[in-house]
């Protein structure tokens, strides 16, 4: 069964076409990222999949429940972290935690263990008592991820969870996503974060204005979207103008630079061809390397290239 | 256990108890320091065909006002729901909208029945010498339940309306001395000038005061049906009221 289907939902606020005849399916088990600039639909995607905004037009099924008709029987198998900060204010971490739990309705016994668990997992136990009103925005936020992994759920809706976190509590977030994933639980997240994106997702989906743009993998989205790959020479003797200029004359390659680390670069759309002729450059006139890497293109430039496209229409 | 046992649980973890007990202060001021100058200057007098002193008379007529100010508070829970963002939470969330207005309500009326049971602890020693009758007492816990009920409701309609915390406390307490004022719970309706009196007809806090005190005081009067009535509609219209305030307040989120 696919954990998220929906075809042609839009959502729109007054004149504002927010989200557009957005179609996409999340097989069940999958980590899905939905990558898009600001104003871009994605929490109002997010929020019409939860159940906490009515579509306009257009259908979507979350497990296998319509989420206009469903909602009752829906949100007691999902987990969603929103956007917008929500807190228990007047409360302390524990009790917040703990109240969290109770409203979920998972025992006592278990919750004061898994409370224990997350609270180390995001490094939150230095702050156990304090009030959180007192805590900074930041803490707030990792409060605000943390607890919802004390109920279980099969599927987790997060927006932008990473967003405001420190490195340390951003890892300890995404070894949690991971290892529920791992366990068969399906994840949707938002991010602008692409490396986060592609250290966590099996598919990733990219939205714009209101509208998928794409849908892949995100090596697949490198491999359309990417553009040029590098192949780099770091030179142990010889001169280096000489190797840019036989490096020119290469199949494919579609413009070199000497880089001020001392390294020579050329541009090619095939790496593996390129690769190999220019190993064969070694020892033609007294040049030898020190190494030969070709660097993949990010999931981030993938996303410029892709959104760049988008603005200027091409 | 029930998404409703369950949310009004969290109220009580999350209530701010200095709040509640701010809230007792002044009914038990009324008790303790100005009952005593005020009896001194007003000569019992009749009521239902009884002469009262005026610390008994008040005396009831505080534990039906505490009712209300109890209450109250309880529009600040759905109130800090809203502004910290677990209102919407919430609702995403294993509750429905119906649990969660459910709970509001009954949590306010339960904050208001405490603070009742807390001034009646202090105040009913003022009535001794009155002995109840059974359905006396049952007229009398009737009226708290229902007044707590009316105030509750009044209280969630109130802080769905409000957007900043600041109106809606600022209105609120003027609330409670406007009603406090025009009803019969700190002098009998027959010394009001009959031209205030119809607005003190409108207040569901003099009914509650009038059934409470007939309940624990026994006197009778032919208007008790009549007021029983006027406060059950109340507390309907109310109900209705709350429920389509939390309904406009969701979509509002919503949107
Ligand atoms: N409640 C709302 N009322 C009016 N416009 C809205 C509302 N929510 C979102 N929008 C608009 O819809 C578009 C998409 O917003 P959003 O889904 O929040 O994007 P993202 O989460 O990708 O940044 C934006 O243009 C935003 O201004
Ligand atoms: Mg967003």
């Amino acid at each position: 069964m696919l954990a998220v289907e929906t075809r042609s939902l839009s959502r729109s606020f007054g004149a504002v076409d927010a989200v557009t005849e957005v179609t996409i399916q999340v097989e069940e088990g999958e980590v899905f990222g939905f990558l898009g600039p600001n104003g871009a639909g994605k929490t109002t995607t997010i929020r019409m999949l939860t159940t906490a905004l009515p579509p306009s037009s257009g259908e979507a099924r979350v497990l296998g429940m319509d989420v206009r008709t469903d909602g009752s029987r829906l949100r007691p198998q999902i987990g969603v972290v929103q956007q917008g900060e929500s807190c228990e204010f007047s409360s302390t971490v524990e009790d917040a935690m703990d109240i969290y739990g109770m409203l979920w309705d998972v025992p006592r016994r278990e919750r004061e263990e898994r409370a224990r668990e997350l609270l180390e997992t995001f490094q939150l136990e230095a702050h156990r008592e304090k009030r959180v009103n007192e805590l900074s925005l930041g803490l707030r936020r990792r409060l605000q991820v943390a607890r919802e992994f004390i109920h279980p759920m099969r599927l987790l809706f997060l927006d932008e969870p990473t967003v405001g976190l420190d490195p340390m509590a951003r890892r300890g977030t995404l070894e949690m996503i991971k290892g529920r994933a791992r366990e068969g639980m399906t994840v949707f997240l938002t991010t602008q974060n692409l490396d986060e994106a592609e250290r966590l997702c099996d598919r990733v989906a990219v939205i714009n204005h209101g509208r998928i743009v794409t849908a892949d993998t995100p090596a697949g989205l490198k491999r359309r979207f990417g553009g040029l790959r590098a192949v780099k020479v770091s030179v142990e003797s010889g001169d280096r103008g000489v190797l840019a200029a036989r490096m020119r004359e290469v199949a494919g390659v579609s413009g070199v630079e000497e880089e001020p680390t001392g390294e020579v670069v050329a541009w090619t759309s095939d790496p593996k061809r390129a690769f190999d002729e220019i190993i064969e450059l070694e020892g033609q006139a007294g040049l030898r390397f020190a190494t030969v890497t070709v660097r993949e293109p990010s999931l981030e430039q993938a996303f410029i290239n892709l959104i760049e496209r988008e603005e200027t229409g091409s | 256990m029930n998404a409703v046992v369950r949310l009004m649980l969290r109220d009580a973890r999350v209530l701010n108890r200095g709040l509640v007990a701010l809230q007792l202060i002044l009914p038990l001021f009324f008790l303790f320091v100005a009952s005593f100058p005020l009896t001194s200057l007003i000569a019992p007098f009749q009521v239902g065909g009884q002469a009262i002193s005026y610390q008994r008379f008040l005396a009831t007529g505080l534990i039906a006002q505490t009712t209300m100010t109890g209450s109250l508070i309880g529009g600040t829970l759905l109130f800090t729901d809203r502004r910290h963002g677990m209102f919407g939470q919430i609702l995403v969330g294993p509750a429905t909208r119906a649990d969660y207005a459910t709970s509001k309500m009954l949590s306010s009326a339960a904050i208001g029945l405490s603070g009742a049971v807390v001034v009646a602890a202090f105040g009913l020693p003022f009535t001794y010498g009155v002995h109840p009758t059974l359905p006396g007492a049952a007229l009398a816990l009737g009226a708290v339940l229902a007044g707590a009920f009316f105030f509750a409701g009044l209280s969630v309609i109130l802080a769905s309306v409000f957007r900043s915390l600041e109106a809606f406390e600022g209105t609120f307490n003027l609330l409670l001395i406007l009603l406090t004022f025009v009803s019969s719970s700190l002098y009998p309706l027959s010394a009001v000038p009959s031209g205030l009196r119809g607005l003190m007809l409108l207040n569901p806090l003099t009914y509650d005061v009038d059934l409470l005190r007939m309940g624990i005081l026994g006197f009778g009067s032919p208007y008790a049906p009549w007021e029983a009535l006027a406060l059950s509609v109340e507390c309907v219209l109310v109900f209705v009221g709350a429920v389509a305030a939390l309904r406009r307040t969701a979509r509002l989120e919503a949107a």
